[in-house]
């Protein structure tokens, strides 16, 4: 087997492996309480349609207001739009705990969080919408004398109705699959198809019945991600300022959404800071989980560098290159509790195995974020170098790395910075409070919430230190190569 | 000679089927047709990059080229948006082709001074590939697949992506290099004009299928 196939299959074979790891370990039986899986896919069916719905209606607002703003503010405000999609979920979390008080547990404070995460990325994609797909004709009907409702009612919601149909579905695709948000916020009544794969394995021990709803599961978003590529809307054209369209008060919304986030965060951690005197009793245990999460974040940012170069020389395989665009991550539950069952979990085996487990559900992301764009990119030089007989490591170091270096030590660093965050997936797998995020849970969960932003911060640290190091990397690989 | 067998394919839009094909063993064969007759197919195919379900044979001497893995088909390639590495001077490609082949430096040497020259490619050589015109481009990846004495050169539309002045003066300049190489050539083209200047053969490709083949008399 030559070293391009055996990446191939092992690519294949890692992506698919809690699925084997699961079905090998505990064969599935007949016995299915369907009552249960159709309660729970109820309840993710509308937690998932109310964020979507709450991402959009604000993103819509989001949209107008970037729109009408010049360009360099407007930069600033897709930096904070973007920001709680990039930033781990357990600073949402925070804010949102510290501004709501008591926070609705269930289905609309699933919603509510989501939306919060949510509505910034949706109101830049649709920024851009505007621009490409409706610029011209903005030109014309200023030119026409139309006033901005008309223009909204007649053309913008006609023309982009198939861009929120997309948006919609993306949102509702993401939020069906989230599994961190409802842990902390779902309650008993808003137990979603993650949770009950979750309490099937931790409470009454029915893998078997996990398994199965994880492959129901994946079988939904499968057919979300089918339904998605169909309405796949096509590219528009280069973009045209609209300022007189847009909506000013959006940019207010966003600016005070920044100035609550910050305020409710910094408020958040100057209280836990007083209270700080407290954590002198961890200090073994904090010294230990800022390692951890240091380990956590580059191992899991260095398995997603290994299996982006992995992806990209074994795309002479078009069978690997048509399974990965229909790939879909499994739960994050099922793969915590794959891992789980894999081998001993003492000592220093939960930390390799939480990256392992890591990578592979952001793997997809990850590919899709960016990395698709960049294999398509090269094909062409690959299969060149390929022709002239080029070996592997030949196309990787002279070919691949100089080109792809930045963008992908980039998503290294941002999946490190994600792993740092992480608390979902590494409660499954960890045996204590082994990293920060952990803490910071465990603080949570017990209404700590002062003493839980404060310890976040090291979190927040940790995790820009991951970043800086993978991006860092790329510039000095980069000035010593050139 | 060599003789292409049994090539078969079925696309959407065509049924690809060349029972017997003639490649020159010197001059150059042109594959002719118009556009979506399956000329760059064919050109995947024989190169290796497309998969088939049923196998061809290449004989070539005593060798079946189809059943060679592609870096081991030792074909010099030049495709029609080059493909050069852009982030590598045209020095850097040209050797890194020679480095792939394994090819020894003093040959290397003579032939890259011979294609400099040739190719009148002082000017622009040490300059990154992203930054080089499209008449430069194409030099360059013409020498990268010469560097290495292929067996044989592969040209799929070389000359679709220059302006119309270049063209002439291109199609004379590799006229004139791969009389001195004497390395057979299949050249992939829609343009009557190429067929002129360069075919010793040519093969008209309609819907999948050779309809015609011609040997070009230069007398």
């Amino acid at each position: 087997m030559k070293a391009h196939q055996a990446l191939a299959y092992f690519i294949l074979f890692f992506l698919l492996s809690p699925f084997l790891i699961l079905i090998w370990k505990f064969p599935l039986h007949p016995h299915f309480d369907m009552s249960e899986f159709f309660w729970a896919l109820k309840n993710t069916f509308i937690q998932a349609s109310l964020s979507a719905a709450g991402s959009l209606i604000m993103g819509t607002w989001a949209a107008l207001g970037l729109i009408s703003m010049g360009s360099r503010i407007r930069k600033i405000l897709e930096v904070i739009c973007l920001t709680p999609n990039f930033l781990p979920p357990l600073f949402t979390l925070l804010i949102a705990f510290y501004w709501v008080d008591p926070f609705p547990a269930g289905v609309i404070g699933v919603a509510l969080i989501h939306s919060m995460i949510n509505f910034g990325l949706v109101g830049v994609s649709l920024s851009r919408s505007i621009e490409t797909k409706l610029g011209r004709m903005a030109d014309l009907a200023v030119v026409e004398g139309s006033t901005r409702l008309h223009f909204l009612k007649k053309v913008f919601v006609p023309t982009l109705k198939n861009d929120y149909a997309e948006l919609f579905l993306f949102i509702f695709s993401v939020c069906f699959a989230s599994f961190s948000i409802p842990l902390i916020v779902g309650g008993g009544k808003g137990t979603t198809l993650e949770v009950l794969v979750y309490e099937k394995i931790r409470l009454s021990m029915d893998w078997s019945g996990a398994v199965i709803i994880s492959i129901l599961q994946l079988a939904i978003l499968a057919f979300l991600a089918r339904w998605f590529v169909r309405l796949k809307t096509p590219a528009g054209e280069n973009p045209r300022q609209v300022r007189w369209l847009g909506f000013k008060s959006g940019a207010w919304m966003i600016s005070l959404f920044a100035i609550l986030f910050l305020i409710g965060y910094l408020d958040s951690v100057i209280a836990g800071a007083q209270a700080a005197v407290q954590l002198l009793d961890w200090k073994d245990g904090l010294l230990k989980g800022t390692a951890g999460t240091l380990f956590v974040g580059f191992s899991t940012g260095g398995l997603i560098l290994f299996l982006l170069m992995s992806i990209t020389l074994s795309m002479g395989f078009p069978w690997l290159r048509l399974w990965l665009k229909s790939y879909m991550a499994p739960s994050t539950t099922l793969t915590g509790f794959a891992f789980l069952v894999l081998g001993p979990n003492e000592g220093v085996f939960s930390y390799f195995k939480i990256p392992c487990a890591l990578a592979l559900l952001f793997c997809g992301t990850i590919y899709r974020m960016g990395w698709e764009g960049e294999v398509q990119r090269l094909a062409g030089q690959m299969a060149t170098a390929e022709i002239f007989g080029a070996t592997p490591w030949a196309t990787f170091r002279w070919v691949l790395w100089p080109q792809v270096r930045m963008r992908a030590l980039l998503l290294a660093g941002l999946a490190a910075a994600w792993a740092c965050g992480d608390f979902a997936l590494s409660r499954i797998l960890a045996y204590n409070d082994m990293t920060l995020a952990l803490m910071t849970e465990t603080l949570m969960s017990t209404y700590r919430l002062g003493l839980a932003s404060f310890l976040s911060v090291g979190v927040l640290l940790s995790a820009l230190f991951c970043f800086f190091t993978f991006w860092g990397f790329g510039y000095v690989d980069r000035r010593k190569s050139s | 000679m060599s003789i292409v067998e049994n090539l078969v394919k079925d696309y959407d839009s065509f049924h690809l089927e060349i029972p017997s094909w003639e490649i020159l063993d010197q001059g150059v064969t042109v594959l002719w047709g118009p556009s979506g007759a399956g000329k760059t197919s064919v050109f995947r195919l024989l190169l290796g990059l497309e998969e088939i379900k049923i196998p061809f044979t290449w004989k070539f001497g005593d060798v079946d080229l189809a059943r060679l893995p592609i870096g081991e088909r030792r074909l010099g390639v030049v495709f029609q948006s080059y493909e050069l590495f852009p982030h590598l001077s045209g020095f850097e490609n040209i050797q890194f082709a020679a480095q792939c082949r394994k090819l020894d430096p003093a040959i290397f040497h003579e032939r890259y001074q011979r294609f400099l020259k040739k190719l009148r490619m002082e000017s622009f050589i040490s300059r990154p590939a992203s930054v080089l015109s499209g008449g430069e481009r194409q030099r360059i990846a013409l020498a990268r697949a010469l560097i290495a004495e292929p067996r044989l050169l592969m040209l799929d539309e070389p000359f679709s992506a220059l302006d119309e002045s270049l063209k002439q003066e291109s199609r004379e300049l590799v006229k004139q290099l791969l009389m001195e190489e004497k390395t057979p050539v299949l050249l992939i083209t829609h343009d009557q004009r190429d067929v002129d200047v360069l075919g010793d053969k040519v093969c008209v490709l309609r819907q999948g299928q050779i309809i015609e083949e011609k040997v070009i008399s230069r007398n």
